[in-house]
């Protein structure tokens, strides 16, 4: 049974958003942008490289599996029994590309032309997988080179460190691509189990945008989808029962220090968070963040425009905070210093001084303005709409919902949301500092 | 000056994009690259950074950015603001006019004092620049690259980095910044687009009356120089303790975006390098697995190609070579149906994306015309449709390998120390 894509208008913006699920429970969106010429479409899984621990279906205990596994799977489902996949997308003209995240794997297509075509293959290559023990050995040979671009990359590995110094276990302190060590140990065996573990319609998103009639894409997707099942049969659908988390609420270690050839040091501080709820929640207090930070921080803060003129920092000096459904949530700010021990202390007594003194309303008013604008902005551009959709998919909040949040805004919640993140007590530094 | 003004209500902002064009030289590039950032501390009526910036979070997160740009041997200094349309926002707010005014202060009504830049400004951005330019060795491949081009064009004006030297900085004042700022607005080339929801007829008389001010006539530009004399191939390695070797190889062109085969040296270019359908990924990437990057960038008002890969320290000659060999491939006219067909539609995607991107178009549009070309999308693809693969091989051809440089692994790994 099907049923037609749901209509949500967002009337004020001019934009519609059309949602619904396929017959085999695969979730989609359909932003349709008219006068585009991109028509893009993003297939998510929830899948990423946090999960390297669960229970295979039909069995009782949980398994490890090497670091690395789920980017590794993501390389090797761009080759099918016809070959190059990057190849088929091309001769089209689309360009094709994927990236592992700690939460998801994405696989993202942009065809101009040819998009039917480009997103029948999309559903194929993802669903569908070809291991070849020769094309498994060539592409641990890419990988390993994927890692050592990596490890010369100093805020990869200050970003990195800062993770190892903020948990004991969890597995956002590990390498999205894994190590050297660990690619070794993948396994024809093991990408197949994980493929089959995870990559399930329930557990998948798909998101197009462009000029596109919804109903149209929707027809074709079910066509494709009866004509793959001929193929191949039905998969078996099967819970899904990740490894319990077992972190602590304290950091790992205070302070992580390396070496490499770089200019000047590197320095990131680190604040660890509680985890939160899926739900609207984790979008409120991911936005009182995120203005608590820019009026901390941020361009137009007092801390900026005096570190600034000290040249204690320079325009790399930036911020980030993310509550992941993953079980984690932290911020990291920092940049480069030649002095970083005067920059974390800076830090930490703008901290304590806003937390005496309370955020301006009229402060927290202009903020709400800026994220406002970045968000219609979002509205120019086929892929940080799909962008946006998916994570509102994934974390269980809707766009009309994020613009709600934004009204509600408060600078008391502000100012609660920054005492509760930014406690000494689990705040981590990672430094990188010239060899 | 040359005003570009495209409304479309395709866009929920609008964009408007300045260029100033100078000649790229070592004497003047370092000034030429501070002066925006400069600039960029405030103006008469927002004398701070900060005041800038909270006014541009209450216009809505518009967005202010300064830049040089390095087009062949032009050095272009260029400003950018984007704005939310007025028509997207609650009723009876506006902010395009402010936003248009802020960009043109910075430019046209700095903050000063006696008559010059003001010294802490200059001070501090002395400072940033200083950093900014140490801080190339910190991204490996861009370094690379930069560092091939600087060896491979010494004596030109395209080996100039286009943020200058560290040692011109101290001698820098504001003075010498204000002196700069006047000749440029007075004489430099100047263009300006505005793409996106706006009122062309408002936005022309206000950019007109204002930057039309004091312009004198512009003299001619040197522009950029011809290829030095053909030499051997100059093999260059430097050691640094890192894991990845990089991999960065010069090549000259005497064809140029202005010359009539122009058309055939990017879709060589494109066959070669610039997609994962290209001969580099495919054979040493794919089939080799020597690097997980491997690529080639065309830059097209010199005629340069640079091949690029990241790669262990004992696969240097075998990645070298086998890079070159696939030039060597393409000048045979070992060219596919598959890859013609494949790089022909790739461009023409591209270029029809950027009719999706108000900055997009602007970029190939001043570039385009800097090189003596309409910039419009439909036209380049038509181009392309008529470039046959012996004209490829041809542009292939005439590649010269001019540069090799290998950033090279010193295999000492970095060491871990907790504190």
């Amino acid at each position: 049974m099907t049923t037609p894509l749901r209509e949500v208008r967002h009337d004020q913006l001019g934009e519609t958003v059309f949602h619904g699920a396929l017959s085999d429970g695969l979730p989609l969106a359909v932003v349709p942008k008219r006068g585009f010429q991109k028509r893009f479409a993003v297939l998510t899984v929830g899948y990423g490289s946090l999960d390297n621990r669960f229970v295979p279906a039909g069995q009782q205990a949980a398994r490890d599996l090497p670091e690395g596994i789920a980017h590794f799977l993501e390389h090797k489902l761009f080759e099918d029994e016809a070959g190059d996949v990057f190849d088929q997308f091309a001769q089209v003209g689309a360009s094709a590309n994927a990236y592992t995240s700690a939460n998801e794997t994405a696989y993202h297509f942009t065809a101009n032309q040819g998009f039917e075509t480009c997103l029948k293959l999309l559903l194929d290559f993802v669903t569908d997988p070809y291991f070849t023990e020769e094309q498994i050995e060539k592409e641990r040979k890419v990988i390993a080179q994927e890692i050592r671009m990596y490890e010369d990359d100093p805020d990869t590995q200050g970003q990195l460190n800062l993770m190892r110094a903020l948990y004991h276990r969890h597995p956002v302190r590990i390498d999205t691509a894994g190590s050297l060590e660990s690619i070794a140990q993948i396994q024809k065996a093991e990408l197949e189990l994980c493929h089959r573990t995870f990559y399930q319609p329930a557990n998948m998103f798909l998101c197009v945008s462009g000029d596109l009639e919804p109903e149209v894409v929707r027809a074709q997707l079910e066509r494709d989808l009866a004509e793959r099942h001929a193929r191949r049969g039905v998969p078996q659908a099967a819970p899904i029962l990740r490894g319990e988390l077992d972190e602590p609420e304290e950091i790992a270690a205070e302070r992580i220090e390396v070496h490499m050839p770089v200019a000047l040091p590197k320095v990131l501080v680190g604040y660890k968070g509680a985890p939160l709820v899926d739900g609207p929640g984790r979008l409120k207090t991911t936005l009182d963040v995120f203005v608590a930070l820019e009026l901390l921080f941020g361009r137009s803060s007092p801390f900026y425009a005096r570190h600034y003129a000290s040249n204690l920092i320079d325009p790399s000096f930036s911020y980030y905070y993310t509550a992941s459904r993953g079980g984690y949530a932290y911020a990291l700010l920092g940049g480069e210093t030649a002095d970083p021990d005067a920059l974390v202390a800076a830090t930490a007594d703008e901290v304590a001084r806003v937390l005496d003194t309370g955020f301006d309303p009229q402060a927290v008013r202009r903020i709400r303005n800026k994220l406002w604008g970045t968000y219609l902005k979002g509205f120019n551009s086929v892929e940080q709409l799909a962008s946006r959709e998916t994570d509102a998919h994934f974390e269980g909040w809707s766009l009309s919902g994020y613009l709600e949040q934004l009204e509600a805004l408060d600078a008391e919640a502000v100012l609660a949301a920054t005492r509760e993140l930014f406690a000494p007590t689990r705040r981590a530094i990672s430094v990188v500092r010239p060899v | 000056m040359r005003l570009h003004l495209a409304p479309t209500d395709k866009f929920k902002t609008v964009a408007v994009k300045l260029f100033w064009r100078s000649d790229l030289s070592a004497e003047r590039a370092t000034e030429t690259a501070l002066l925006p950032y400069v600039l960029r501390h405030g103006t008469r009526s927002l004398p701070s950074m900060q005041a800038i910036s909270e006014t541009c979070e209450q216009l809505f997160g518009a967005s202010l950015g300064v830049d040089v740009l390095k087009l062949g041997e032009s050095q272009v200094l260029t400003a950018r603001l984007e704005t939310i349309g007025d028509a997207f926002l609650p009723e009876g707010e506006g902010v395009f006019d402010r936003g248009l005014g802020l960009l043109l202060d910075l430019f046209q009504d700095p903050l000063q004092e006696g008559g010059a830049l003001t010294a802490s400004a200059t001070a501090q951005e002395q400072a940033k620049l200083e950093r900014f330019i140490q801080s190339l060795i910190n991204d490996k491949a861009t370094y690379a690259v930069e560092t091939c081009v600087r060896h491979m064009c010494a004596d030109e004006p395209y080996g100039v980095f286009e943020y200058g030297r560290l040692e011109d900085l101290p001698g820098i004042d504001g003075a010498r910044l204000e002196a700069r700022r006047q000749a440029l607005l007075a004489e430099a080339p100047l263009d300006v687009y505005v793409v996106g929801a706006f009122d062309p007829a408002r936005a022309e008389a206000v950019l007109r009356e204002r930057l039309s001010l004091g312009r004198a006539r512009v003299p001619a530009l040197r522009g950029t120089t011809g290829h030095p004399a053909p030499q051997p191939v100059r093999e260059l390695r430097e050691p640094m303790a890192v894991s990845q070797g990089k991999l960065c190889m010069g090549l000259r062109s005497e064809i140029r975006v202005e010359d009539p085969d122009y058309w055939a040296l990017l879709l060589a270019n494109g066959i070669l390098g610039a997609f994962p359908h290209s001969k580099l990924f495919k054979n040493v990437r794919e089939k080799a697995g020597l690097c997980y990057d491997a690529s080639s960038n065309l830059e097209r008002f010199k005629g340069l190609v640079l091949i690029h890969a990241g790669i262990d320290r004992d696969k240097f000659e075998q990645t070298r070579d086998m890079c070159l060999e696939q030039v060597a491939a393409l000048a045979r006219g070992e060219i596919s149906e598959g890859e013609l067909i494949a790089t022909r539609l790739s461009y023409q995607q591209g270029l029809e994306s950027l009719l999706d991107s108000p900055s997009g178009l602007v970029n190939l549009d001043y570039a385009l015309r800097l090189g003596g070309r309409e910039g419009q999308p439909g036209l380049v693809i038509s181009e392309l449709a008529r470039v046959d693969p012996a004209a490829i091989a041809q542009a292939a051809e005439q590649l010269r390998l001019d540069t090799v440089y290998f950033l090279e692994p010193t295999a000492e790994p970095a060491a871990e120390e907790a504190a």
